[in-house]
């Protein structure tokens, strides 16, 4: 017979049944942090799809011939873009932003790999399939890092396609490069969590609410933490940078285990439990990732997120819009008319999620408005022509009104060349965590 | 023990320092070698790679690449004059004393435990049959293996997951597996519906209508598997005039007679006739039971009940019609709609009855007392960190111990928390190895070698002979290379060489492929486990994954390689004559995982058998080179002919020279790995050249030309298994290793355990270097 003490939780999860839990009556409205503050925090979010975009389709007719500076955002907008029209006073579309990181500079071939790791570090990957990773940090992470305490989570980081476990990805780069876009330190990718129901009990659910557990927690780590600093005196190089990566890991453990402690865990009210399955289709699974997101920055779980909604190089195959083949294969579409459609297709329905989202946070209320005030997104992909390989003039929309510091409804058009990392750079800055640099950045972008 | 490791010492410090004299020995030795053999294209007005070898270069990683290609004969290119062995010797050995390379067994990084090594650990240790690890995020691999120190890391999301899966098992460990008190549903597993179905959670398809899957399940008891046989069989059966009557009947079954219902049911019969469905466990029959063609066509069978006493822990099990593994065409058994006429809709388990108490609290020792609360954290802490803990360690847990116990008035909670704490430590959660340059101490040698055989940790011989610091390696190998858990170096190490895991990933199309449904690449995948659990276990040749003459088929996959006489589901060994069929390169998943879902792919088999078998991995294509991903339709040309147009471009054709006539040779076999002598509207031609310029044609001639030169396939293969027996990388230092390894394979007939031997007796197994490599500058002092 079993122990006494096996609680209901285990015993459920035992039966291997879903677990229900109780539905609260209110929605519990997004906590404020310090005494007083009335405002809502600002949050920020970004997301990411592989292998370029048909660029014809999404920035409007005559962007490229533009000068310099900003306009309203065109009545006429092309196939992929159109899809945001119901959106055209919460989206800017940006242009001219480049991440010439994600080039050869002299390595070759590998332009997928290199623009996973780059895209939200600013800085060219090193080309290794497996030992010395280097990348940057993130600007989700730095963000997330600076932000910490506030928040029972620095960051999110979700994504709906399984990394690719093996050597070499991309001509001699590292899967760890396309797995991950969100990177801690530039040796140490955060690989995004792809089942719904992981990051729901994350967020609401498991853990340990008894005060006693979290205080045995508590000593465990003490000792554990004094383990690691009695064996890191004895150890150099490599196996000391192991080590501290374990100790940071704890560090942050402990923070969430202290802010549980002072807080209150947020209940997700009316919002029923994932399955324990991860959604086959794509649609069902990205917009299950956006509602949590939402809930979390709703519940102020977080104030950064990421969302990977597909690996670069994906080979996913989008049946559900009558598209078998694999999406990176199509890309190379040296010119055939029937292939481009096909990308098309997918590019539109991966911004019909986007809007899914852009709609969502719009009729979440947010302190003196709805969330979509109190967000900054940036959508887009590391390559623009994902059949030559372009990480020039990227494909960048940029949505909502980040606590009023952004000005929607635009496009915007910067000179060539002009690093997408300025980009990051201002969005840090608007987020109250301002860099001097990131990546390799060379100021901030006016104009947003 | 010192003594030893003193004298190794000095012979390190003595390797490092600069030896006046010795930059003369390099210049003396290497410049006259460079002279012959390299300048010609190497200089300043050619400059082939940019390098001008007129002088002898000063970056490090220049020199080590110099003796990468000069050691191994990759340079000269062929067709280039090759200087003899001995020269290409003694220009290395000059090269290595200047890296200061000559005798380094290089280093290994803490090692953090994998997703397998984790579950094996948290198994072995305490005797639980859940597996943690497998909620953790995927481990980055290196090198092709996913056990690489140096890739491995640890992020705050992994960590939460190490404090969830700590907590979990500490609890089941301490208080046992949670189940329900009352017999109650577990599960329900349902198959996929059609071949194409893409539900992810589902379990795979059989055209033939069986289902299989696995379950871990929580206590030792009986479980009851409720499986529902679908039957859809009369439908489409061939309109004769008994069919007739039988389908007129069927409208007005409501209102049938006895006697009208019993002919009905004989038509039936006639119709589909019985088959009897049979449902295993772990491979063993268990119940068997007959279906009939019947009434409703669909599920009035009902569920059949089986009720099997299990241990706890994971159990496969498979519901399937054997006399289809027969049928001719199996297509037949699939309707018009896509769906199976007879197939296993589900298993539900329900249990446990009549559960056995569980296992719990199985430690060292039961008494309630501090002092039985210590050995039982000195044994637990023992165990989990593969080495005796300090006393300081110990005195730290038996106090989290002792706090718990007086904190909450229990005894057993006291023993949750440090066996959490013990699970939680950087000891448990990395290998380190902390001696000094020199002999690794004996703890960590049993760490090495029971995680490179059994990818789990040192069992009890093999802690206490550490303990005695004797450990008679060999001796201890021998032992567990005979035991199961040597299965996981098949698993772990073939599996990642070979590329099966990805099988998965390169599925056949199933409207190209109507016959390869996801049990025929099961089984493939399976053939090719117990082809290379064979080769390991009855020591055999490593040159028969080249050109082996047997392998293991059961009738389904027989018939997809026209190998006739076996039949029925399981598998047997057969005997080949290697024309077809014959080594990994016969076998349908190593061809279907290096094709594209539709079609061959001759580059990327070449880049498979470069890149797998003999470790040359050709570059990668140049920038701006589009793939050829796929045929252009309607031009008219054979799959070789447009990579012969290809080709013909001058800056694809340098690579492609080497990958694609191996390709070519395996273009008898489709991308589902049957054979074939046409394509499309044109014959086969299946020959090509290899760089060495040797001509060959079709499987057999590749393979005949890859034994010629059997030390390039050994001497990848051996690098492969050094490297994934390390968890590191194969550096430049490692070369008099292989040297050394391939040269004691070829005297012993390629024997698989005198690699593994050789391995474990070699220099970077047995030792480790810990501090940092020589500095550049300091090489050309020397």
């Amino acid at each position: 017979m079993p122990g006494k003490s096996i609680s209901r939780r285990a015993l459920l999860r035992g039966t291997g049944t879903a677990i229900a839990l109780p539905l609260l009556e209110a929605m519990v409205p997004a906590f404020v942090h310090g005494a007083g503050a009335a405002a809502s925090p600002c949050r920020m979010a970004f997301i990411y799809v592989p292998n370029g975009i048909m660029m014809s389709e999404w920035f409007p007719a005559g962007t490229a011939a533009m000068a310099p500076g900003a306009v309203a955002l065109p009545t006429e907008l092309p196939r992929i873009s159109r899809i945001l029209a119901p959106f055209r006073d919460d989206i800017s579309l940006l242009s001219g932003l480049t991440h010439n990181g994600g080039r050869a500079l002299g390595d070759g071939p590998g332009d997928h790999g290199r623009a996973g790791a780059n895209y939200l570090t600013g800085v060219h990957p090193k080309k290794t399939n497996g030992r010395e990773l280097r990348a940057g940090v993130s600007v989700d992470q730095i963000a997330g890092q600076r932000l910490a305490g506030k928040t029972r989570f620095g960051s999110l980081e979700l994504g709906c396609e399984e990394g690719v476990q093996g050597g070499s990805c991309d001509n001699g780069y590292s899967c760890a490069y396309s797995n991950s876009i969100s990177w801690r330190t530039p040796s140490s990718p955060s690989p995004a969590e792809i089942r719904p129901r992981a990051v729901f009990e994350r967020l609401f659910g498991a853990g340990e609410t008894d005060p006693r557990e979290a205080r045995y927690q508590q000593s465990i780590l003490d000792v554990v933490v004094g383990q690691t600093k009695r064996l890191n005196a004895t150890l150099a190089g490599d196996d000391r940078r192991k080590l501290d990566e374990y100790l940071d890991s704890i560090r942050e453990l402990e923070k969430r285990i202290q802010s549980a402690e002072r807080e209150t865990r947020p209940k997700a009210v009316g919002f029923a439990v994932p399955d324990s399955s991860i959604p086959t289709e794509f649609g069902e699974h990205s917009r299950v990732m956006f509602d949590l997101m939402t809930l979390a920055f709703q519940t102020d779980s977080t104030r950064v997120a990421t969302v990977l909604l597909a690996l670069e190089q994906s080979p996913r195959a989008y049946p559900e819009i009558g598209i078998p083949e694999a999406h990176h294969g199509l890309t190379h579409h040296q010119g055939d008319k029937e292939k481009i459609e096909k990308v098309t297709q997918i590019n539109c329905f991966h911004v019909k999620q986007l809007a899914y989202l852009l709609d969502k946070l719009k009729r979440t209320p947010d302190g003196d408005g709805t969330l979509l005030d109190h967000v900054m997104i940036s959508y887009g992909s590391g390559l623009s022509d994902g059949n030559g390989h372009d990480h020039s003039n990227l494909p960048v929309a940029l949505a909502g009104r980040g606590c009023g510091q952004l000005k929607p409804g635009r496009l915007v058009r910067y000179k060539a060349e002009t690093p997408m990392s300025n980009l990051f750079v201002s969005m840090l800055d608007k987020m109250g965590v301002p860099v001097d640099s990131l990546g390799d950045s060379d100021g901030g972008l006016t104009g947003l | 023990m010192l003594p030893i490791r003193r004298i190794l010492f000095v012979s390190f410090t003595a390797l490092l320092a600069a030896t006046p004299g010795s930059a003369q020995s390099l210049s003396s030795t290497l410049d006259p070698f460079l002279k012959k053999n390299c300048v010609g294209c190497h200089n300043a007005s050619f400059a082939s790679a940019k390098l001008d070898l007129h002088e002898i270069p000063t970056g490090r990683g220049v020199l080590e690449k110099l003796l990468e290609r000069i050691s191994t004969g990759r340079m000269p290119p062929p067709g280039a004059p090759m200087p003899s062995k001995v020269e290409r010797n003694l220009a290395s050995v000059a090269l290595e004393r200047a890296l200061g390379i000559g005798d380094n067994p290089g280093r290994v990084t803490a090692h953090r435990l994998n997703r397998v090594e984790y579950n094996n650990s948290v198994r072995d240790l305490l005797g639980v049959s859940i597996r943690p690890a497998d909620d953790f995020p995927l481990d980055d691999a290196g090198y092709g293996f996913d056990n690489i120190g140096d890739v491995l890391s640890v992020s705050p999301l992994l960590m939460e997951k190490y404090a969830t899966a700590a907590r979990r098992t500490a609890r089941i460990a301490v208080y046992g597996e949670s189940y329900p008190l009352k017999p109650s549903k577990l599960t329900r597993l349902l198959g996929k519906k059609t071949q194409d179905d893409a539900t992810a959670n589902a379990l795979p398809y059989s055209i033939r209508g069986a289902l299989w899957a696995s379950y871990n399940f929580p206590v030792d008891g009986e479980y009851e598997f409720r499986m529902r046989v679908a039957n859809y069989r009369p439908r489409d059966t061939a309109g004769t005039d008994r069919e007739a009557v039988r389908q007129r009947k069927l409208t007005l079954k409501f209102n049938l007679s006895e006697a009208e219902k019993t002919e009905l049911m004989e038509l039936n019969r006639i119709a589909d006739p019985p088959v009897k469905m049979v449902f295993s466990v772990d491979g063993k029959a268990v119940y068997t039971e007959i279906v009939e063609g019947n009434l409703d066509y669909q599920y009035a069978h009902g569920e059949s009940v089986a009720r099997v006493k299990l241990k706890a822990g994971e159990h496969s099990f498979r519901a399937s019609f054997p006399e289809y593994a027969g049928m001719e065409k199996p297509r037949t058994n699939v309707n018009l709609d896509g769906r199976r006429k007879l197939f296993t809709d589900y298993f539900d388990i329900v249990g446990p009855f009549n559960p056995a108490p569980v296992r719990k609290g199985n430690f060292i020792c039961a008494a309630r007392t501090p002092e039985c609360s210590q050995r039982i954290v000195e044994d637990l802490a023992r165990r989990a960190w593969r080495r005796v803990p300090t006393q300081v360690e110990v005195d730290e847990l038996t106090e989290l111990a002792t706090q718990v116990r007086k904190d909450s008035e229990s005894f057993d909670e006291g023993v949750r928390v440090v066996l959490q704490a013990i699970l939680m430590s950087p000891n448990f959660l990395f290998r380190i190895e902390r001696e000094p340059d020199g002999p690794l101490n004996a703890y960590s040698l049993a760490s090495r070698l029971s995680f490179f055989l059994w990818s789990a940790p040192p069992d009890e011989a093999l802690l206490r002979a550490a303990a005695r610091g004797t450990t008679a390696v060999r001796a201890e190998a021998t032992r567990m290379m005979a035991d199961a858990k040597a299965n996981a170096l098949v698993e772990n190490f073939a599996g990642q060489w070979l590329g099966l895991r990805i099988l998965d990933r390169r599925k056949p199309d199933p409207v190209r492929f109507p016959l390869v449904d996801d049990e025929l690449l099961e089984w493939m995948r399976r053939e090719s486990e117990l082809f290379a659990r064979a080769i390991l276990r009855e020591n055999r040749s490593v040159l028969e994954f080249i050109d082996g003459r047997f392998t293991y088929v059961n009738g389904p996959l027989a018939r997809h390689y026209r190998i006739a006489g076996v039949s029925g589901e399981e598998f047997q060994r057969v005997e080949l004559d290697g024309v077809q069929r014959g080594g990994v390169l016969g076998q349908g998943a190593i061809l279907a995982l290096s094709s594209y879902a539709t079609r061959t792919s001759p580059v990327i088999r070449g880049k498979w058998v470069l890149e797998n078998l003999l470790g040359a991995a050709p570059p990668p294509p140049p920038a701006d080179v589009p793939a050829l991903d796929e045929p252009g339709a309607g031009t008219g040309l054979s799959g070789r002919q447009l990579m012969e147009q290809h080709r013909a471009k001058e800056e694809c054709a340098a690579c492609h020279r080497s990958m694609d006539p191996i390709g070519f040779a395996l273009e008898n076999y489709d991308a589902s790995g049957a054979w074939r002598e046409r394509e499309g509207n044109f014959a086969v031609n299946a020959s090509g050249t290899l760089p060495g310029g040797r001509a060959f044609s079709g499987p057999g001639g590749l393979k005949q030309a890859l034994l010629a030169q059997p030390d390039a396939f050994v001497r990848n293969f051996a690098e492969k298994m050094l490297t994934y027996a390390l968890g590191r990388g194969v550096e430049a230092h490692d070369r008099q290793t292989l040297d050394r390894i391939v040269e004691r394979m070829a005297a012993d007939g390629y024997r698989f355990s005198t690699l593994v031997n050789e391995i474990i007796d070699s220099r970077p197994f047995r030792m480790r270097k810990s501090s940092v490599a020589v500095k550049v500058e300091e090489i050309h002092a020397r």
